[in-house]
C-alpha cells in the first residue's frame, strides 16, 4: 500500500512536461470582444461578405445566450473581454511553400514536443496540417492527396478555395445556436482543418492535425469540418498539447463530421494541454463542441478521445445517426489528476432505422481529480430497431478524487434494444498481490492493470496514436499507476 | 413562464386564506409558515430544472388546485379497497380527513403508538415533532413545501425502542369523486427507535372520475439499528396527479426496505430520497411501474451514502403500454470519506407500446475511492424468439405477452414479505398484462 500512496504523490506532484513558451513576434489584436474585432478578423483573412454575416449573426445570437451552468465542473467565471481574439506568427514571406521555409522556432517547438514534421513525414506517412496559434503554417504531402481529389487544408484557405463546399456544410451539423461555446467559437473561429474526401475514395494516409495554444491570453477558437461523399473513407488524427501558462485559456473548439452514404470517419484524438498546477492555477479550458452526421445510409462515424489535459474538459463527441443502419462509436480514455475536471461522454440519437451504436468510456481519477461522464442515448419514434450499448468504467487512485455517470436514456420506439453499464472500483489489492507473488513490482503491477483497464479503448486508436496514447498514459501516471 | 408565475400566487393566497381559519399550535403554525416560504422561494419547478426537466407539469399547473374542504362520499369500489389486507391496524384518510370509522386502531401492540395528528393537539412528543419536517428537502423540494404549508391532517407512528410489532401498519389515503380539482396533502410519519421493528404499507387509492392532485410526504426515521420495510401502492384513479415524496433517514446499522408499486393516476411521479447517515446503514428500494394509454409515470431517487459501510440496493422494472412515458432517474451519492460502500443500481423497461417513451437516467457521483458502485440500465422489447417459441406450443400471441411480461414484473414482487400484499399486488398486474382474462387462468 505504501508504495501506492508513494506514486501517487509522484504523480500528484510530476510536472506538465511538455510546458515551455516558444518566443516568436505575434501578430495579436489587443482583448476585447465586439463586432469590430469580428469584422478584424474577418478581413484579416480575406474572407467573403457571407462568411462575415454568419460570423455577425453567430455574435448577436451568442449574446443573447445564459453561459452554461449545468456541467459538473467548477471555474470561475470567465472574462471574455479579457481575451485576445486574434494571433497569428509574422512570417517572413505570405505563405511557406514547403517544410523548409517553415519559422525555425516554429519547428523547434514541435521538435521538443516529439512530433518532428520531416520524420513524421518520412516515417509514418502523415500528412500534417499543423496549426500554431491561429494560422496554419505548414502542409503537407498536398500533391498526393490533390491527385486523389481529396482536399485538405486549412479553414480560412477553404473558405477562399472552396466557399461553395464550406458554405454548404459548415454550421450543419452545429449550428451557432447549437451552445454557447459554439455560438462563440462561430463568432471568432480563426482557423482549422477542412478536409473533403470524394465520392468513392478511401484517403491514402492517416490525417493529422497539431494544435498548440501558445500566445498568452490567446484563446484558441478551432473550427474543423470533414465531408466524407458517398463511399469514402478518413482517419483523421488530432493531437495537442500547451506549454505552462498561469492564466487560464480557453479553448473553445467546434468540430463537425459530415458522412453521406456508405461513407466511414474516423476521428481520433489525443488531447494533453497544460492542466495547471498542483493547487489548479492556471491551465486550459477545453470547452469544446464535436458532433458527427451520419448523414447517409450505411454511413458510419467513430469517436476515439485520449483525454489527459486541460484544467477543466467538457467536450461530448457525438453522432447523429440519421442514415439507416448508421453506425456511431465513441471510446474514450479520460484521466484526471492534480485538480483536473471533466465532464465529457457522448451523445447517439438514433433516427434512422436500424442504427446501431456503441459507447465506451473509461475514466481514472487521482490526486483531487473530478470526472463525470454524462451521456445520452436517444432513440427517435421511427428509429427502428435501434442498439445501444453504453459501458462506463471508472477508477479511483486517491480517496479526494471523485467519479460521476449520468447517463440520460430516452427512448421512444418498443424495437429499440438498449443497454447501460457502469462500474466503479479502486484497483484490488487482491490483483495488486496476485502480482507482486509473480514476482511483478507493484508499480509495474498497477501500471499493467490500467493498461488492461484502457486496452479496449487504445486498440482502436490509429497505430501512431496507439503508441503516442500508451507513452501518454505511462508519463501521466507514472510511477504510481501505471 | 408568467402562467406560472401565477399559479403559484394563487396558491400564497389559498395559504392566507387557509391559515387564518385555523388555531394550530405555535410550532405547527411555524411549520406551515416554513412550509409557505420555502415554496415561495421555489416556486413551481419549471422545466429548466434538472430534476424536473422530464416532468411536464402544465396539467397541475393550467388548474388551481384548493385544498379539500372535507371528507366526500365514496361508492363501494372504493370502500373495498380498505378491507384488502387483512388483519391490520389501520389508519384511514378519506380526501386528507381522518376517518375514525373506517380505521382500526383498536388493538395495538406495547410499543407501538399510530394516531392521526390532529387527536395530538398541542401535546405532540417532542420526538415525533423533531422528525415532522426534521429531515425532509422543505427547501429544495417545492412539493415537499406545498405539502408542509397545506397538510391539515398526518398519520403519526411510533415505535419504541426493541419493540416489534408483529401486524402491519396500513394507512389508506382514498381520493373520493367529490376531490375534483381538489389539493390533498397527506403526511406520514414515522419513528421507529432504537432496534425496533416495522412494516407499513401506504395505500393510494382514488376513483376514475375526480382530477385530483394528491401530494403526499412521508417521513421515516430508522434509528441505530431499527428495521423498517415500508410499502407503497399507488393506484389512484385515472384521472388524477400524484406529486409525492419519500424520506428517510436510516441511522446505524439500520435497515430500510422501500418498495414501490406505481400504476394509478395520469401523471405520477414520486420523490425517493435515502440518506445513510450512519456506518452500517442497508437501504434497499424497489420499484414496479405499469404505465398505460397515455399515464406518465415518474420515480427519482437519491441514495447518499454519507457515513461508511453502508450498503444500497435499487431495482426498478417498468412495463409501458400504449403511448405511456416513464422517466427513472437514480443518484448514488458517495460522499467523501464515506468508504466501503457497496451501491447498486438497476433499471430494466419493457416496452410493449410502440409509442411508449422510457427515459432511463440512473446517475452515479463517488467522492470516495474504496467502493463497489455499479448501476445498469436497459430498455427493450420480449424477445421475439420467445414469443415464437410458445406460439408454436400454441399459445396465442396476446396471451404469450403476458406470460413473459409477467415474468419480467413478478420478480419485482418477490421482495415482498406480506402474503396478503404480494397477492393483491400480483392481482394489481395481472389485471394490467395483455391478454389479462387469458394468462390469468394460465398463472
Amino acid at each position: 500500500m505504501s508504495a501506492t500512496t508513494k506514486t501517487l504523490e509522484e504523480l500528484t506532484n510530476r510536472k506538465y512536461e511538455a510546458g515551455f513558451i516558444t518566443d516568436i513576434e505575434q501578430d495579436t489584436v489587443p482583448p476585447g470582444l465586439d463586432e469590430d474585432i469580428i469584422r478584424f478578423i474577418s478581413e484579416k483573412k480575406a474572407e467573403p461578405e457571407w462568411m462575415l454575416e454568419w460570423r455577425l449573426k453567430a455574435y448577436r445570437n451568442w449574446l443573447q445566450m445564459p453561459v452554461p451552468e449545468w456541467a459538473n465542473v467548477y471555474y470561475p467565471p470567465i472574462d471574455f473581454q479579457a481575451i485576445s481574439y486574434y494571433s497569428a506568427p509574422k512570417r517572413k514571406e505570405d505563405m511557406p511553400q514547403s517544410l523548409d521555409e517553415i519559422d525555425p522556432k516554429l519547428k523547434e517547438t514541435y521538435d521538443r514536443l516529439g512530433i518532428p514534421l520531416h520524420e513524421q513525414e518520412m516515417l509514418a506517412g502523415v500528412a500534417v496540417d499543423a496549426v500554431f496559434d491561429s494560422v496554419s503554417v505548414a502542409t503537407s504531402y498536398k500533391a498526393k492527396l490533390k491527385e486523389k481529389g481529396i482536399i485538405f487544408c486549412s479553414m480560412s484557405e477553404a473558405i477562399r478555395e472552396h466557399p461553395e463546399l464550406v458554405r454548404k456544410y459548415l454550421g450543419s451539423v452545429v449550428p451557432y445556436t447549437d451552445n454557447y461555446y459554439a455560438g462563440l467559437n462561430s463568432a471568432v473561429f480563426t482557423d482549422g482543418s477542412f478536409v473533403f474526401i470524394p465520392k468513392g475514395v478511401r484517403c491514402p494516409m492517416e490525417l493529422s492535425t497539431y494544435f498548440r495554444i501558445n500566445a498568452a491570453n490567446t484563446g484558441q477558437f478551432e473550427r474543423t469540418l470533414i465531408i466524407a461523399e458517398e463511399g469514402s473513407h478518413v482517419s483523421y488524427l488530432e493531437g495537442c498539447t500547451a506549454p505552462v501558462r498561469d492564466e487560464n485559456q480557453l479553448h473553445a473548439a467546434v468540430v463537425e463530421l459530415i458522412a453521406l452514404d456508405d461513407a466511414q470517419i474516423k476521428y481520433s484524438t489525443v488531447q494533453n494541454w497544460y492542466p495547471g498546477d498542483e493547487e489548479g492555477r492556471g491551465g486550459v479550458y477545453n470547452f469544446v463542441t464535436k458532433r458527427g452526421l451520419c448523414a447517409g445510409n450505411n454511413s458510419k462515424i467513430s469517436w476515439t478521445q485520449v483525454e489527459t489535459g486541460s484544467a477543466i474538459t467538457w467536450k461530448y463527441p457525438s453522432c447523429v445517426l440519421r442514415g439507416d443502419n448508421s453506425v456511431g462509436e465513441f471510446y474514450s480514455v479520460a484521466v484526471t489528476r492534480g485538480r483536473q475536471q471533466a465532464d465529457t461522454g457522448t451523445k447517439m440519437i438514433h433516427m434512422g432505422k436500424n442504427t446501431r451504436s456503441t459507447i465506451v468510456s473509461k475514466g481514472i481519477s487521482a490526486g483531487y481529480g473530478q470526472q463525470s461522464y454524462r451521456g445520452l442515448v436517444r432513440v427517435t419514434p421511427k428509429a427502428e430497431n435501434a442498439r445501444n450499448y453504453s459501458q462506463c468504467d471508472s477508477m479511483l487512485m486517491s480517496s479526494t478524487c471523485g467519479a460521476h455517470t449520468f447517463p440520460y436514456i430516452d427512448i421512444q420506439n418498443s424495437t429499440a434494444q438498449l443497454e447501460h453499464e457502469a462500474t466503479t472500483s479502486k484497483i484490488g489489492e487482491e490483483q495488486i498481490l496476485y502480482c507482486n507473488q509473480r514476482g511483478i513490482a507493484t508499480e509495474d503491477a498497477v501500471s499493467l492493470i490500467v493498461n488492461g483497464f484502457c486496452k479496449e479503448v487504445f486498440r482502436t486508436l490509429p497505430m501512431e496514436f496507439a503508441v503516442e496514447a500508451q507513452k501518454l498514459m505511462e508519463i501521466t501516471l507514472e510511477g504510481s499507476v501505471g | 413562464m408568467e402562467a406560472i408565475a401565477e399559479q403559484k400566487s394563487v396558491y400564497l393566497q389559498d395559504y392566507e386564506a387557509h391559515s387564518a381559519h385555523q388555531d394550530a399550535p405555535e410550532w405547527l403554525a411555524r411549520l406551515r409558515q416554513h412550509g409557505i416560504e420555502c415554496f415561495e422561494a421555489q416556486g413551481f419547478p419549471g422545466r429548466k430544472v434538472e430534476a424536473w426537466r422530464k416532468t411536464d407539469l402544465t396539467p397541475v399547473l393550467r388548474e388551481h388546485f384548493v385544498p379539500a374542504s372535507g371528507p366526500g362520499q365514496m361508492g363501494p369500489e372504493l370502500l373495498e379497497k380498505v378491507g384488502v389486507l387483512g388483519q391490520v391496524h389501520r389508519l384511514v384518510f378519506v380526501d386528507g380527513w381522518f376517518d375514525p370509522g373506517l380505521s382500526d386502531v383498536d388493538k395495538l401492540p406495547n410499543g407501538l403508538t399510530l394516531a392521526p395528528l390532529s387527536e395530538y393537539g398541542e401535546r405532540l412528543p417532542a420526538v415525533i415533532q423533531e422528525a415532522l419536517g426534521g429531515f425532509v428537502d422543505t427547501e429544495t423540494h417545492p412539493f415537499t413545501a406545498l405539502n408542509t404549508a397545506f397538510f391539515r391532517d398526518g398519520a403519526i407512528m411510533h415505535v419504541a425502542r426493541g419493540a416489534t410489532v408483529e401486524q402491519p401498519v396500513v394507512v389508506v389515503h382514498l381520493l373520493t369523486p367529490e376531490a375534483d380539482r381538489r389539493a390533498v396533502y397527506p403526511r406520514t410519519v414515522l419513528v421507529a427507535e432504537e432496534a425496533s421493528q416495522v412494516t407499513l404499507i401506504e395505500q393510494f387509492v382514488g376513483a376514475d372520475e375526480p382530477f385530483a392532485l394528491n401530494c403526499p410526504v412521508t417521513e421515516i426515521v430508522a434509528r441505530q439499528g431499527a428495521n423498517v420495510d415500508y410499502y407503497k401502492v399507488q393506484e389512484e384513479g385515472a384521472g388524477s396527479a400524484h406529486l409525492g415524496a419519500v424520506h428517510a433517514e436510516t441511522f446505524r446499522d439500520a435497515t430500510v426496505h422501500i418498495h414501490s408499486l406505481a400504476c394509478g393516476a395520469k401523471l405520477a411521479r414520486t420523490d425517493i430520497y435515502a440518506n445513510l447517515i450512519g456506518p452500517g446503514a442497508d437501504v434497499t428500494l424497489n420499484g414496479l411501474y405499469l404505465t398505460t394509454g397515455r399515464q406518465y409515470c415518474d420515480h427519482h431517487t437519491w441514495v447518499n451514502h454519507k457515513a461508511e459501510h453502508g450498503t444500497s440496493r435499487q431495482v426498478f422494472k417498468g412495463v409501458l403500454q400504449g403511448r405511456s412515458e416513464t422517466v427513472f432517474d437514480g443518484l448514488v451519492k458517495v460522499f467523501e470519506r464515506a468508504q466501503k460502500i457497496d451501491a447498486q443500481q438497476q433499471n430494466r423497461n419493457l416496452l410493449l407500446g410502440k409509442l411508449a417513451l422510457a427515459h432511463s437516467n440512473p446517475r452515479l457521483e463517488i467522492h470516495a475511492d474504496d467502493v463497489k458502485c455499479s448501476h445498469g440500465s436497459t430498455v427493450g422489447k420480449l424477445d421475439d424468439e420467445a414469443l415464437f417459441y410458445l406460439n408454436t406450443r400454441g399459445i396465442g400471441l396476446d396471451e404469450a405477452q403476458g406470460l413473459l411480461t409477467f415474468a419480467f414484473a413478478a420478480e419485482m414482487l418477490k421482495p415482498i414479505r406480506l402474503d396478503r400484499l404480494y397477492q393483491y399486488e400480483r392481482q394489481l398486474l395481472l389485471q394490467r398484462l395483455p391478454g389479462a382474462e387469458l394468462t390469468g387462468e394460465v398463472l
